[in-house]
């Protein structure tokens, strides 16, 4: 027997009690590295922006486009090495309305060389080019699906009325697991001309590939010089910070789920601080006796903080090992909001060191008391 | 002299009012003595047992127990003069439930520098002078009172204390378990050079000791030789 082994063989005097209050501490860890992983999922793609790529849309607002002309006019910026462009189209897939993800119109094959991110076989990379409505989708959300190249997908849109039907040309997957796999893309010109006179020329954004990333700033500098006088004006930036905007429109929806957060660490330390306060009243005679043996008020404190530890290590491992046991089905379930998501090791390693961090808090009253326990006291107690 | 107690004074305040317990006590004892202090309930005998295991301190006076001045020490320091020179034997026998009779003897080991085959041989020999070698995995609810009690002596002896303090050892006993326990008390007096200073309300219990001192309101009394 060892010391270590003294304090958390305390915890097997109530098991009833101890496994409660694991399961309890446990389970708010969960849901603190469920939130913590949504709101890394949410940030995520702003971490995998391409640093040389910009991205130029309407100054006024990302829902404001921009004419397809300023095309040839960006491409003689110097330092821009080349550049395609993108229109959100925002349909609902007919046979399942609730099955949300995001559609493009795009320049295939433009896009395919400014995105070199999405990967799809020469073949269907063909096929698509040659299909004015060819289409290709993400691996994950073709899985989703349950589509295949030749299978038809029909939008119902929702800017641009009508049913609109596509080929699927092919299945994209990311370079690596955390690219966008969840999107289709498809001809913009099948959108171009399928839609009213009025919106006909217009796109959404221009990415663009730079030669250095270094010179971001001058190259976004000189793309919104050119067109700040027009009736549409741009706003270029990077990659990362456009991403982020999103992010950041998202603000209210981070804030409310850190709050939801923090009151989980509180209910952590609650539950924990309640378990190791009844455990050391309930120990009180025992506390004197072992002081009588001769355990130093530091050891004593040292086996109650130990006990506090053990306890909050257990919570730890049972609520991080559940996150991300159910990473894949919460992932499925979370496809349409969010990408990709995963339980990342960071969140778990945050989720570990806040368990621990309650356990010592919560250890440090019963530790205390234990310390300050007058010997004849606490076998007056007995 | 193993124990040696001068003008001690024991008194407790509440509030303002001053209840006084033990008053310009002196007490001798030689080293090897088997003692039976004795009196009245609220006499003050546990608090001269706290005094002398050195879990509570004289309000004045000075004891010196095992060579050294304890009523001048601090909490750590007494707690590890304790560890060393002194086992406690109680009542109610006070072992840890969750652990078994073998892992209780072992506690005041935890805190030497003995190493864990070495803690495993002095916890077999210690159970087996009470008997219990049988018994070392058992936990206490799966052992009857009298063997309860026995592995507390046990613990007390692990550590090769030079005083043995047993408070009412035989108080929660059937007179069986009770002459047991007092006759472990005597060998360990005897055979193993232990000073024992014994509290007890049973005269049938003191009559084992060597000397027996009666202490009443405080005061040491009557000392009766045998």
């Amino acid at each position: 027997m060892t010391l270590a082994g003294l304090a958390l063989g305390n915890l097997a005097r109530n098991k009833v009690r101890t496994g409660l209050t694991v399961l309890g501490m446990g389970a708010a860890l969960f849901l603190y590295c469920f939130l913590e992983s949504v709101l890394a999922g949410f940030s995520a793609g702003a971490d995998i922006a391409n640093a040389s790529r910009l991205m130029t849309r309407n100054a006024v607002s990302l829902v404001q486009p921009l004419p397809i002309s300023y095309l040839g006019k960006i491409r003689a910026i110097p330092g821009v090495s080349d550049l395609t462009h993108q229109s959100w189209f925002g349909g609902n897939y007919e046979a399942d309305k609730r099955l949300f993800f995001a559609q493009f119109a795009v320049d295939p094959e433009s896009y395919l060389r400014v995105f070199p991110d999405y990967v799809t076989s020469p073949d269907e990379a063909k096929a698509f080019l040659a299909d004015r409505k060819g289409c290709l989708l993400g691996a994950r959300l073709a899985r989703r699906l349950g589509k295949r190249p030749g299978d038809r997908v029909v939008i119902t849109g929702t800017i641009y009325p009508g049913a609109w039907e596509f080929n699927v040309s092919g299945i994209f997957v990311g370079k690596d697991s955390s690219a966008d796999e969840v999107r289709m893309l498809f001809h913009y010109d099948y959108l171009n001309e399928g839609r009213a006179e009025a919106a006909q020329g217009l796109v959404g954004v221009f990415p663009i590939l730079i030669d250095d990333p270094g010179r971001a700033a001058d190259v976004s500098r000189a793309v919104d010089r050119l067109f700040e006088n027009s009736p549409y004006a741009t706003r270029t930036e990077t990659e990362r910070a456009f991403r982020l905007g999103f992010v950041q429109m998202l603000g209210n929806v981070a804030l409310f789920l850190r709050a939801i957060g923090a009151a989980v660490v509180f209910t952590i330390l609650l539950v924990s601080a309640n378990t190791m306060v009844m455990a050391a009243r309930e120990r009180i005679p025992e506390t004197g006796v072992l002081k009588t043996l001769g355990f130093s008020d530091r050891t004593l404190a040292a086996l109650f903080l130990g006990e506090a530890l053990g306890l909050s290590l257990l919570a730890g491992i049972v609520g991080c090992a559940a996150a991300r046991l159910s990473q894949a089905p919460l992932g499925e379930a979370l496809g349409s909001v969010l990408q990709d998501f995963k339980v990342p090791w960071g969140v778990m390693v945050r989720g570990m060191g806040l368990a621990l961090a309650t356990g010592l808090v919560s250890g440090i009253a019963p530790a205390r008391a234990a310390a300050r326990l007058s010997v004849a006291d606490a076998l007056g107690k007995a | 002299m193993i124990i040696e107690i001068e003008k001690a004074t024991k008194a407790y305040t509440r509030g303002r009012q001053r209840i006084p317990v033990l008053e310009l006590l002196d007490l001798a004892v030689e080293r090897g003595e088997f003692l039976a202090l004795m009196g009245p309930s609220g006499s003050g005998k546990t608090t001269l047992l706290n005094l002398i295991g050195g879990i509570d301190w004289p309000t004045s006076g000075r004891v010196r127990v095992c060579g050294e001045e304890i009523s001048g020490l601090g909490r750590r320091a007494l707690a590890a003069w304790r560890a060393r020179h002194v086992g406690f034997v109680f009542q109610f026998y006070h072992l840890i439930p969750v652990l078994t009779a073998a892992q209780n003897v072992e506690l005041p080991l935890l805190l030497t520098s003995l190493g864990r085959r070495a803690r495993r041989e002095h916890v077999a020999a210690a159970l087996e002078f009470v008997g219990l070698s049988d018994r070392a995995r058992h936990r206490p609810a799966e052992l009857s009172g009298g063997q309860q009690q026995r592995v507390a002596i046990s613990r007390a002896l692990v550590s090769d204390p030079d005083l043995i303090l047993a408070d009412e050892p035989t108080g929660d006993l059937d007179k069986g378990s009770a002459q047991e326990i007092l006759t472990l008390l005597d060998r360990l007096n005897r055979e193993s050079g232990k000073t024992i200073l014994m509290v007890t309300h049973d005269p049938h219990a003191a009559e084992r000791a060597h000397h027996v001192v009666h202490l009443e309101k405080g005061v040491l009394g009557t000392e009766v030789r045998r």
